[in-house]
């Protein structure tokens, strides 16, 4: 019984994420990933199905943000080791970035609330760590492909593995959405 | 799974992401996902004018792993070569160039955009070409939109022709291999033998598709409540 509820629920978030992600393209139609408006949408979307499906923010503890900013350090290194260094700069302030960076943050914790928030709860209530680490991190590929191409899928499974890895040593969403927030606002702020 | 496990995890995925860069032609820093910054699409003999890009790689042993892209965000047109691509014994020059439209058009659809001349010389001005077809170059055009995505074209100075074309992200970015550089542009699918892309239209209305959306996300959500409040009154 517990299992099928788990299931259940997990089904649902599931829904709940890829309709998101279906408004999010229909809403930002043509340019799908530069619509500020869209990523808004979808965000909102993402937060209120975490937050139906029983996600609760829990207080933060000073373990996970090390974690947190641990991992968000190791998914930009592994960029800057096989690029290198050389001739990376920091982009210029303006309007855009002002503008762009708390929006690629609520984007990114909202995708940690409710992937490795309420879906990885879910998931592993019936099926255990392992099966919600392989779910979450599948799910956070496929969910990018329309926006990034089907090149981006071997690089978001492993870094929605380095995510899902996070939430398992902290036992919470705090460190995945630290390291996503960090790996996410670098694509922006380095050139 | 343990903390332990989680350890793990983390390591295994990190050296993962190190090689997944490695093996990726990797021309930007690391968008794994979220909103991407993207100015109006400049036109050529349009204000602001689209870029030209020119790098120059002096005489070495071997050419390096490198891009050269124009520098609009994102940017319009991009090139990336592997280490060897070009014979490098001396300087080679690689300049991307928005040049004209030529009068042939595209057999598959109508160019959008701009026509992107690009070109690798040596120091005695003789024009290159990948060194082997193992060394292909990445050519990387932004279009102006990605539904339904474009095609990008190579012209040879006679006529197009179509390449394999993916999605490379932001911006409405595509991406294709060539053996060869040249003049390529991104090509809207349907009527050929236009230049100015023409707007979508027929098919269900966005707004309808939107509101069916957040209907299905309303009907999600209001059972997910549900089970959770049953959750709760079971605990």
């Amino acid at each position: 019984m517990v299992e099928r509820r788990g299931a259940l629920r997990s089904a649902l978030i599931i829904a709940g994420i890829v309709v998101a992600a279906a408004l999010r393209a229909a809403a930002g139609a043509p340019d799908t990933a530069a619509s500020m408006p869209a990523g808004v949408a979808f965000a909102l979307a993402l937060l209120v199905v975490a937050f139906a499906a029983g996600w609760r923010p829990a207080a933060p503890r000073a373990a996970a943000l090390t974690l947190g900013v641990g991992g968000g350090g190791a998914l930009v290194a592994a960029w800057l080791l096989a690029h290198g260094p050389a001739g990376i700069q920091l982009a210029p302030l303006n309007a855009d970035l002002a503008l762009w960076t708390p929006l690629v943050a609520l984007v990114a914790v909202a995708e940690e609330v409710a992937m490795r928030g309420a879906l990885f709860d879910a998931l592993r209530s019936w099926c255990g760590d392992g099966g919600a680490l392989f779910t979450t991190t599948v799910l956070f590929a496929v969910l990018h492909v329309p926006l990034y191409g089907i090149g981006s899928l071997p690089l978001d499974l492993a870094a929605g593995l380095l995510l899902g890895g996070l939430r398992i040593v902290s036992r919470g969403t705090l460190a995945p959405a630290i390291a996503h927030v960090i790996a996410d606002l670098a694509g922006g702020w380095l050139l | 799974m343990t903390a332990r496990r989680g350890w793990v995890v983390i390591a295994v995925s990190t050296v993962a992401l190190a090689l997944v860069w490695r093996v990726l032609p990797a021309g930007s820093p690391p968008i794994y996902d979220g909103q991407c910054i993207a100015n109006p699409y400049a036109i050529l003999g349009g204000s602001p004018a689209p870029l030209s890009a020119t790098k120059t790689f002096a005489a070495a042993g071997a050419f390096p792993p490198s891009e050269v892209l124009t520098g609009e965000t994102p940017p319009q047109a991009q090139v990336l070569m592997e280490a060897g691509t070009f014979d490098n014994s001396t300087a080679v020059t690689v300049t991307i160039t928005p040049v004209p439209a030529p009068p042939s058009k595209p057999p598959n659809g109508a160019v959008e955009g701009n026509v992107y001349r690009f070109s690798a010389v040596n120091a005695a001005g003789t024009e290159l070409e990948p060194a082997s077809p193992s060394l292909a170059v990445f050519v990387i055009l932004r279009g102006l939109t990605s539904s339904p995505a474009p095609t990008i074209d190579r012209f040879n100075g006679t006529s197009w022709t179509p390449l394999s074309t993916l999605n490379a992200g932001c911006g409405n970015t595509f991406e294709v291999t060539s053996t060869q550089l040249g003049e390529f542009a991104a090509v809207r699918p349907g009527a050929a033998g236009g230049t100015t892309p023409a707007t979508s239209g027929g098919g269900i209305p966005g707004v309808a598709i939107v509101g069916g959306l957040v209907v299905l996300l309303l009907i999600v959500v209001a059972v997910l409540f549900s089970l959770d409040r049953r959750r709760g009154a079971a605990r």
